[in-house]
């Protein structure tokens, strides 16, 4: 009787149980899944072009976790860059090492006459040389970011390689400041002189005596120390702009800005670079005599006649400088 | 001596000239670096006193650490 009662009632436990399961079946099969049908990463990615949240530190710009554009400025910085900046600057080189084999030096061809007449004021030469200086520091360190890591940490290995960027930002960063002194003073110092006029044509028609063979007339800056001038100018001025918006971030734009900025801020640099490579070709061994403008700021009277004939014709006009200048040539020291 | 000075072509440069024109061009190029190195280490102090550090700026009162630098949990973490 006993185990008849244990019968029926594990047979009863048994149904109840099979009920049970039989009456979930149905139910778990209608069953919504919210996660599955909310809006999912990748919906948000196409519709907000980028992925943001909340964070509890101060940075609220810290919540940004997916923001695609930064892949492609990714790869332009690691790959088009390292290209465009190569091209341009070894390139720059060869042509200069071409033109150098080719044409040589720029000979002074009435000589030295022994006399001389002031180019370039201390003050000026001053600015100069602290604009050039911390343009080549800026460069080197600025090159450094593109190119030290495919190029230099494989030789000196990573300690050094290390060391000598983290110095090298420091210069980047600081040498900034007197740099852009430095454009703003030769933009205010030098303006007046580098206007483009018609003088400019002829000097450009002719190949400026440096492709040429004469001695197209110049006043105190001709046509390609004009577009020196508004390179540096211009140039200066972009790389300083965005520089500092690279150097304070997010006090003028957003992480788009910055990129662009980085963007903006390496092509004009390497340009740059590249047209400097041509402005010290020109004033060390592809010119005689063109040193000495921004060496002592006197040049041979000869010199001037040769490339700034006007400008001497107004110094002289002005007795700033001794009359003739061709009559006595000397031998070049 | 004054008379051989003062009818020395002022345009002409001799020797003396010569090595006061290389003198003068160290000096401006001297100076130069100077004033960018003095321009450069003084927008350092500047910044270094204007701005806070990152460990100061983007971390709450709960979340700072006594040695930024070292590591989140001290020296002997």
């Amino acid at each position: 009787m006993a185990s008849l009662g244990r019968f029926i009632r594990l047979t009863v436990g048994a149904c109840a149980f099979l009920l049970v399961i039989a009456a979930s079946v149905p139910c778990k099969a209608q069953q919504v899944n919210p996660t599955a049908s909310s809006v999912n990463e990748q919906q948000l990615l196409q519709e907000l072009n980028r992925i943001q949240g909340r964070v509890s530190i101060p940075d609220q710009r810290s919540g940004v976790l997916e923001q695609p554009a930064g892949r492609d400025w990714r790869e332009f910085r690691n790959v088009t860059l390292r290209w465009i900046g190569g091209i341009t600057i070894i390139g720059m080189i060869a042509v200069l090492v071409i033109f150098y084999l080719t044409r040589g030096m720029v000979r002074l061809e009435s000589g030295r006459s022994g006399r001389t007449i002031v180019r370039f004021s201390a003050f000026e030469r001053f600015v100069h040389w602290m604009t050039a200086t911390c343009f080549i520091v800026l460069a080197i360190s600025g090159l450094n970011i593109t190119f030290g890591r495919p190029l230099l940490l494989p030789l000196v290995g990573f300690e050094a390689f290390s060391e000598w960027s983290q110095w090298a930002k420091y210069a980047h960063n600081y040498l900034s400041f007197p740099f852009t002194i430095g454009v703003a003073l030769i933009f205010l110092m030098w303006i007046a002189g580098n206007i483009p006029n018609k003088v400019d044509i002829d000097w450009l028609k002719r190949g400026g005596g440096i492709v040429g063979h004469d001695h197209p007339p110049a006043y105190r800056f001709n046509a390609g120390q004009k577009a020196i001038y508004w390179i540096v100018v211009i140039g200066g001025g972009a790389v300083a702009v965005t520089g500092y918006e690279l150097m304070f971030p997010f006090y003028l734009s957003g992480i788009e800005g910055m990129q662009l900025a980085q963007i903006v801020h390496s092509i004009v640099a390497v340009l740059f670079i590249a047209a400097m490579l041509g402005h010290i070709y020109i004033g060390t061994i592809g010119m005689e005599g063109a040193f000495d403008a921004m060496g002592t700021g006197d040049v041979d009277l000869n010199w001037a006649k040769e490339h700034h004939s006007l400008w001497v014709e107004e110094e002289q006009a002005k007795g700033h400088a001794p009359s003739g200048g061709t009559s006595r040539p000397v031998a070049a020291e | 001596m004054r008379r051989r000075e003062a009818r020395r072509d002022p345009w002409q440069p001799n020797n003396s000239v010569r090595t006061s024109q290389s003198g003068s061009a160290m000096k401006a190029f001297v100076a130069a670096l100077l004033f960018a190195a003095i321009a450069a280490v003084g927008m350092s102090i500047l910044l270094n006193i204007i701005q806070e550090p990152s460990s100061v700026a983007f971390t709450t009162g709960g979340a700072r650490v006594g040695d930024p630098g070292n590591n989140l949990v001290g020296p002997n973490g």
